[in-house]
């Protein structure tokens, strides 16, 4: 009887090992297309651009594996070292300029208790505009000898700036196109998080005295500190994809004066018949990425909202 | 009523069945039918795609029924290809950038050895020798050279009538016209090139051709003499003399495209443009709204003799892994026979073939085709960096210069590193193999 009852149990625990096996590889099951894809389009390249830029591929001879050679001529490289210095700025203005702006205006926009749509509307309109399309009419706005500065040479101003130009101040030209079309974007998803702000807080913090100043950054800033730290972070990680705004308006000009790191590799990828060079630069953009994305991680770990 | 019911149904089988029986009789048809693909981009102007697929394609395929030539429009014919044919395909002609791409191609065993079909075709003959020669490898013929081009300055003759300018015939006039055309408020050369930054070469390629010689900068390009040599030098502070003094689109070429500075040119704000004769056909399609002509850039140097920096904007070859060869060789042979090139020629494209005979040619192409013509019989040709420089130096050069004009690097640099830049190319053995 009792050996009976001791298989009897066994055969239970048995189907239970089963059946928790077949619950276990039920989500797997089911994420296992999304993972394939992963493999295939993420993982494959990734691997690939690995071993590249082991080698010293030209892009058409066969590639000869040189080991770290191509990180040995990063670490040592100018052009790299300015693109990256470009790229610090790009992120410094974006992590800056934008959000604040996209924060004031989210906050004003939510007071509006007519029409807020046509608001939201408008101000997320160049988000909708093709990048290389907005690149290019801001190009023409630029332009020395057609755009604005004609505009401002006829109303009397002298000395106007030579927006893509000059060295010292294309970057922040484009920039600002960028920022132009991007904040709109962060105006978007900060006016719907001060939609779920608690209201009862703020009618608290009223009763209790505070001014519209101290109601903002006491009581509204902290409940969006997981918005802005989201925000704070695909920031960063795309100041290091930046590509495009750069590569339509200056191509990385006036001299290296624009040069990102991505506009860096592009060139020496297709330009410069070195895509096993141009494979390491992609390898340093994704370790950069990879640094921001574990920094936020501790942080998150430390009790940071986000 | 159930028949009415059925109606669409049946309606749709037989219109199914119907559809896959003209497509199996399309089929059938195709079967026979020979296939070659050919990517072109539209560089040369939307006129030059018409003249491809008008004159060029569907004249081969009315001479040849069985064979179909499908064209494939791309921004950048070779670096597609190569892709392709990294991965064991490809197009059947290989569109190349000129003979360094065919080189490189080569040396991948990417193209097909022609001399079988050059010996069919008499190839040899046809061609001029000095083009035919840049795109052999190893003693083998790897594809056929495609038009030749140069760099000449194209001016609004109205303007320098009105204000009485010549045209310069050294250095030091031709800074003196800039200065006069400065101080009317008028840019002396259009020159763009924020969305193509390699035309920076065009203007090396002149400020070197001019300043030191075709023979001495020949010199420069065998490694015989350093790129940071003092002749090499004072051809940069020449041309950086003519840009930081405003002189080449006042000093904004940085800051504006190409098709910017065309409009600056055709807008009368600019007198002159200095630009390969590939912008004859464009003048062409769209002429500009007053009297123009073109001249060679004058010497930059006494005792060195103007000429003209010759280039070859590309070359045609067989991907090796072509299942039809015999019929893509005979579709590049009648692409380049002498009607073609007559045609071609029309437009303002020089196809380097022999005997062309040039009827009714618009007289801004007449002109331009002499001039070549007469340097190449006296030997005032010069090397353009797209043809004859090689490709880490030809790069860093075009990709540099912005830096030296806008004060960022000294010239004393810029030329070490080009000289560290075609110490490398040498040592890759990519040096342009000049054939005396």
């Amino acid at each position: 009887m009792s050996s009976d009852l001791v298989i009897i149990n066994e055969v239970i625990q048995i189907k239970r090992s089963r059946r928790n096996w077949k619950k276990a590889m039920i989500p797997w099951l089911f994420l296992s297309p999304a993972l394939f894809l992963i493999l295939l389009v993420v993982a494959g390249p990734t691997i690939g651009t690995l071993i590249l830029s082991l080698t010293d591929w030209d892009g058409i001879q066969q590639p000869k594996f040189i080991g770290i050679e191509n990180y040995q001529a990063l670490l040592s490289d100018p052009n790299f070292f300015a693109a990256l210095g470009n790229n610090f700025k790009w992120m410094a203005i974006f992590c800056t300029v934008p959000i604040i702006f996209a924060l004031i205006i989210a906050y004003m926009v939510s007071k509006v208790k007519r029409g807020q749509m046509f608001y939201r509307s408008s101000f997320f309109l160049p988000q909708i505009v093709s990048t290389v399309v907005s690149a290019k009419i801001w190009a023409w706005i630029y332009n020395p000898f057609m755009g604005l500065n004609t505009v401002l040479t006829k109303w009397g101003f002298h000395n106007v700036p030579m927006w893509l130009g000059d060295p010292a101040i294309a970057l922040f030209s484009v920039a600002l196109v960028d920022g132009w079309r991007y904040w709109g974007f962060l105006m978007v998803l900060i006016l719907t998080a001060l939609h779920q702000t608690d209201k009862s807080l703020e009618e608290a913090a009223v009763v209790e005295g505070a001014n519209k100043v101290q109601i903002f950054w006491y009581v509204i800033l902290p409940q969006l500190r997981p918005t802005l730290m989201l925000i704070l972070m695909l920031t960063m990680i795309w100041s290091f994809a930046a590509f495009d705004y750069v590569f339509v308006m200056t191509n990385g000009g006036p001299g290296n004066a624009t040069e990102l790191i991505s506009t860096y590799m592009y060139k020496e990828a297709l330009q410069n018949q070195s895509p096993g060079y141009a494979s390491s630069i992609a390898l340093a953009m994704a370790v950069l990425s990879g640094i921001i994305i574990f920094v936020f991680g501790i942080l998150k770990k430390k009790g940071w909202d986000m | 009523m159930k028949v009415r019911k059925w109606l669409p149904v049946l309606a749709a089988s037989f219109l199914l069945l119907s559809g896959c029986s003209s497509s199996s009789s399309s089929s059938s048809s195709d079967k026979d039918k020979v296939e070659i693909s050919l990517y072109a981009n539209n560089q040369g102007g939307t006129e030059y795609l018409d003249y491809l697929q008008n004159d060029v394609i569907k004249g081969f395929e009315a001479k040849h029924p069985n064979i179909k030539i499908k064209l494939v429009k791309n921004s950048d014919p070779e670096g597609l290809a190569k892709q392709q044919l990294a991965a064991g395909g490809g197009p059947d002609v290989i569109a190349l950038n000129g003979p360094t791409s065919a080189q490189d191609f080569a040396a991948a065993n990417y193209l097909l050895p022609l001399d079988e079909y050059a010996e069919k075709y008499k190839w040899e003959e046809d061609y001029y020798p000095w083009a035919y020669q840049t795109v052999q490898n190893n003693g083998k013929q790897i594809a056929l050279p495609g038009s030749y081009e140069t760099l000449v300055v194209y001016y609004n003759r109205d303007m320098f009538k009105q204000n009485g300018w010549e045209v310069p015939t050294s250095y030091e006039e031709l800074e003196e016209l800039n200065k006069k055309m400065a101080d009317k408020d008028i840019i002396p050369f259009a020159f763009g090139s924020s969305d193509f930054k390699a035309a920076n070469e065009w203007w090396l390629s002149v400020a070197f051709n001019e300043t030191v010689g075709a023979d001495g900068f020949k010199k420069v390009l065998t490694g015989e003499t350093p790129w940071n040599s003092p002749e090499m030098k004072e051809s940069i502070e020449k041309l950086n003399n003519l840009w930081t003094k405003g002189y080449i689109n006042s000093k904004q070429s940085q800051a504006i495209t190409l098709d910017d500075a065309t409009s600056l040119f055709l807008s009368g704000k600019a007198a002159m443009k200095m630009e390969g004769t590939w912008l004859l056909s464009t003048f062409k399609g769209s002429p500009p709204p007053f009297d123009w002509d073109v001249f060679i850039m004058p010497s930059w140097k006494d005792g060195v003799e103007a000429n003209l920096p010759l280039a070859l904007g590309g070359a045609v070859g067989i991907n090796k892994n072509s299942k039809h060869p015999d019929e893509t060789a005979e579709f590049i042979d009648w692409m380049h026979s002498k009607q073609n090139a007559e045609k071609l020629l029309e437009m303002g494209g020089f196809l380097p073939i022999n005997v062309l005979e040039a009827k009714n040619l618009d007289p801004h192409v007449q002109k331009s085709f002499d001039l070549l013509n007469e340097a190449m019989e006296n030997n005032q040709t010069g090397y353009a960096a797209w043809t004859y420089w090689p490709p880490s130096a030809e790069t860093f050069a075009w990709s540099n210069i912005e830096s030296v004009w806008l004060g960022q690097i000294d010239t004393d640099t810029y030329l070490d590193k080009l000289q560290e830049a075609f110490e490398e190319d040498k040592q890759k053995g990519k040096l342009f193999k000049f054939n005396d």
